[in-house]
């Protein structure tokens, strides 16, 4: 963004010549990520608004007007998006589901950050053996192909929604924790910590008040990027029939009931598809340009 | 830079020609048996190949390729491939002595794929109490599908006696059931089932020569077949899984059957110029059971509502085209005089079932309902459907799509599905067979079936055919709706998408019938 600070035309590194940066890249944001932020912002507004914007129920059926295709295509059939193969309305499915992923999305997310921060931090402030404990442990949980980590958790506990929601929050854990380590011990050696420490602050309110709010910007980032992946992770094992149950839908699962009828009825797989392929492209994209934004070294 | 001469070139053009020429002996070898490979899709195949431990809706189609049963059902004995005549097979006659006995005669002309004669030490041993029947049979599951056996014994080299502890005028018709499947008792003795399962030999059409269990199982044509020689040079059963990959499978050319289809693959064959669809209504029942002594599930009301919720029409019409058919009680035509056609059909009335779910105070506690994913065809669907049907009568149901059977039957299942494939066509299958003292509902499903039910059972099973048995059978059926210990859904209708070149027609039942009489090629 080396057109923030032609715009600001301050010194670099002051809050005001930050906030006008920051200001300006906004103005300046490109199209790609204007979509993506407004997909991600219908997306949220259909999540809370689901039941008043779904024609019907997520679980109500109408047996015999099963397989109708979409209406919107310009077909005489009462639904928009077609039904499925029980008579159920694709597009309220879909709403429904965009609000299931999400909440389990923003949830495991949540949950993979508080994780890992915590994590993070603890490795941060007790080094030496304990640090390398856990670290170790961050290796491990990088090493370990996630989905059939993902699998033999399921296999164990049988499945359940708030299963689902840990397990997703647990994927990407590892990367907040090494992130958030790293950013702690650097902070550390900076003057503000030294000056608090000097002043009498403890560890831990020099942590909980200071750091982590330095930090927060780095972290905000690093969920963007979390994001799409936890959608894919629970979408992946709704897929497998190992996630969401029936008949509560999420996107994976539409996606996964839709796959025996695609050669038939094209328009079951249709909605879903395009609303996962467009919601993990959006908060991609999005959460690139924050990265860019925020990143000093990329100024 | 290097030079090739003429004769080099000569020497290297003769050594090409002689290479080339190598594998051909091999190229004419299969140039001479001109008969097809038939390669048949699959939903999956049995773990074993053992034909007991096959029994399955899986495992059948393969076994019945690989066996021939000591006595034949005729399914072609009427049109519609569903006939009940029993005709010699390796049994080349039988009579029956009195009400617990009947005598076989082996045929001479019948070999194993090894070339061993059948004898009746073969026959005796594949029936026997070791193997079957005993206090601890080889094959757990034989005491199931076997009669009340007192004794199977050869009488010489060509004869064989099977005596039942109690009259039983269905014996022959058992024979000629898959229990019947009939095994070489030098090599079974010698690998044990297990080795026996991976390696089969039987009298079949069709002789074993890869299995993949899991994957795919190879068989050959076995010339020295009895009813001639086998109109396909190999069969190829190659699982998989997906049915949408079926069908797509079977129009692009890759296989020349696809089994297990569903009623929306029809629209998909229409208009197909290579391939159409062939379906029979086969001998079979998809069912619930309940698991009688789980919470909720131990009262009656409950399991009465939730059979009088389940609007089986709107299932058969929505999900099967109407091509799936609901039997008027726990009973088929094929049962010939203990049939009885104006029985009244499984009633629906949810105004009922929501008064019994009121009695017994149901609080909302949700029921689990145990399922593998689409194992039967359409029962993930169905059961979405019926959640909805008990929803509407007050009843709380959560689907648990699980992995495998182990899953399913782990503590804690209140209701699961279930089908009961009718081994032979008589009344006593399965009532008194599968819901009989020793079936799983009685023995692991908390069923308490009452001290009347199976009393009545022990009746239907040994009275000959007559006025007496058909009224008793009736009231089994009426006894067992009463206790409701499941429910009955329908019959499904198992739909195949065949070549149109080939001639092969299906049967009521859940095997594939591959014998040279019923498999042509244009």
């Amino acid at each position: 963004m080396t057109s923030a600070e032609t715009a600001a035309g301050t010194a670099p590194g002051t809050v005001a010549a930050n906030r006008r940066r920051k200001r300006s890249a906004f103005r300046s944001m490109p199209f790609s990520v204007c979509l993506g932020a407004c997909w991600m912002a219908l997306m949220f507004a259909a999540a809370i608004a689901a039941p008043w914007l779904a024609p019907y129920g997520y679980a109500e059926q109408q047996p015999l007007l099963r397989l109708k295709p979409p209406a919107l295509f310009g077909y005489e059939t009462p639904f928009w998006l077609g039904s499925d193969h029980l008579g159920r309305d694709v597009l309220s499915r879909v709403i429904h589901a965009i609000r299931l992923s999400i909440v389990i999305a923003v949830a495991g997310t949540l949950i993979g950050a508080c994780v890992g921060t915590a994590v993070g931090m603890l490795a941060a402030r007790l080094r030496g053996w304990w640090e390398e404990a856990l670290m170790m442990l961050v290796d491990v949980q990088a090493s370990l192909p996630f989905m059939i980590f993902a699998l033999t958790i399921v296999a164990f506990f049988g499945n359940n929604f708030w299963l689902l929601v840990i397990i997703v929050g647990l994927a990407g854990w590892e990367r907040y924790a090494r992130l958030v380590r790293g950013l702690v011990v650097e902070a550390e050696t900076t003057g503000y910590a030294a000056a608090l420490r000097a002043v009498g602050a403890d560890s831990w309110r020099i942590y909980r008040h200071h750091i982590l709010r330095n930090i927060t910007g780095a972290l905000l980032v690093q969920m963007t990027l979390n994001f799409p992946e936890t959608i894919m992770i629970e979408t992946g094992l709704s897929f497998l029939g190992l996630g969401v149950q029936p008949p509560l839908t999420s996107l994976g699962l539409l996606i996964s009931e839709s796959r025996n009828y695609i050669a038939i009825a094209w328009w079951i797989a249709l909605a879903p598809s395009i609303v996962a392929a467009f919601t993990t492209l959006s908060v991609c994209v999005v959460g690139d340009w924050l990265r860019d934004v925020s990143d000093v070294r990329l100024r | 830079m290097t030079f090739i001469n003429r004769r080099q070139a000569l020497q290297g053009l003769a050594l090409t020609g002689a290479a080339a020429a190598l594998p051909f002996p091999r190229a004419l070898a299969q140039g001479q048996d001109p008969r097809p490979e038939l390669r048949i899709a699959v939903q999956g195949l049995a773990p074993t190949l053992e034909p007991v431990n096959a029994i399955s809706n899986v495992g059948n189609r393969v076994t019945n390729a690989l066996f021939d049963t000591l006595i034949r059902r005729d399914f072609f004995s009427n049109d519609s491939g569903s006939g009940t005549e029993l005709v010699p097979a390796i049994a080349k006659s039988w009579k029956r002595e009195d009400e617990r006995t009947v005598v076989v005669s082996i045929a001479d002309n019948v070999r194993f794929h090894n070339g061993d004669a059948v004898s009746a030490a073969d026959v005796a041993y594949s029936l026997s109490a070791e193997r079957l029947w005993g206090d601890k049979p080889l094959v757990p599951r034989g005491p199931l599908f076997s009669a009340a056996f007192e004794s199977v014994e050869a009488i010489d080299g060509r004869t064989v006696r099977f005596r039942t502890k109690a009259p039983d005028f269905s014996l022959e018709k058992r024979l000629a059931s898959w229990i019947a499947w009939v095994v070489p008792e030098k090599l079974y003795r010698a690998l044990g089932p297990e080795q026996f399962g991976l390696k089969p030999v039987g009298t079949g059409p069709y002789k074993l020569v890869e299995f993949h269990p899991g994957d795919r199982v190879v068989l050959e044509a076995f010339d020295d077949y009895y009813l001639g020689k086998p109109t396909a040079r190999r069969i190829t059963f190659q699982v998989v899984p997906e049915v949408a990959t079926r069908a797509a499978g079977l129009i692009s050319g890759e296989y020349d059957i696809a089994c297990a289809l569903t009623p929306d693959n029809l629209v998909q064959l229409e208009g197909q110029p290579d391939v159409e669809a062939r379906s029979s209504v086969i001998e079979n029942v998809h069912l619930l059971v309940y698991q009688g002594d789980a919470r909720w599930l131990s009262d009656k009301r409950i399991r009465q509502a939730l059979n009088l919720a389940i609007d089986r029409k709107l299932i058969v019409d929505a999900l099967w085209a109407g091509k799936a058919v609901i039997p008027n009680g726990f009973q088929i035509p094929a049962y010939g005089a203990d049939f009885d056609p104006g029985r009244p059909p499984f009633r629906y009335d949810p105004e009922k079932a929501r008064a019994l779910v009121k009695e017994a105070g149901y609080d909302g506690e949700p029921i689990s309902y145990r399922t593998l994913n689409d194992y039967y065809v359409n029962s993930v669907a169905a059961a979405q459907m019926m959640q909805e049907m008990w929803k509407a009568i007050g009843l709380n149901v959560r689907l648990d799509i699980l992995e495998n059977w182990g899953q399913v039957l782990a503590p804690g299942m209140q209701i699961r599905n279930w089908s009961n494939g009718f081994q032979f066509p008589d009344a006593s299958i399965p009532l008194t067979s599968d819901w009989g003292p020793n079936g799983s509902p009685q023995q692991t499903h908390g069923w308490k079936a009452s001290a009347e039910y199976n009393a009545l059972a022990a009746k239907v099973r040994s009275l000959a055919p007559g006025e007496e048995r058909h009224k008793l059978f009736q009231q089994l059926a009426d006894l067992w709706e009463e206790e409701a210990p499941g429910a009955v859904l329908y019959r499904p209708v198992e739909i195949y998408g065949v070549r149109k070149t080939i001639g092969w027609k299906p049967v009521s039942f859940e095997f594939m019938d591959l014998r040279p009489y019923n498999l042509r090629f244009a």
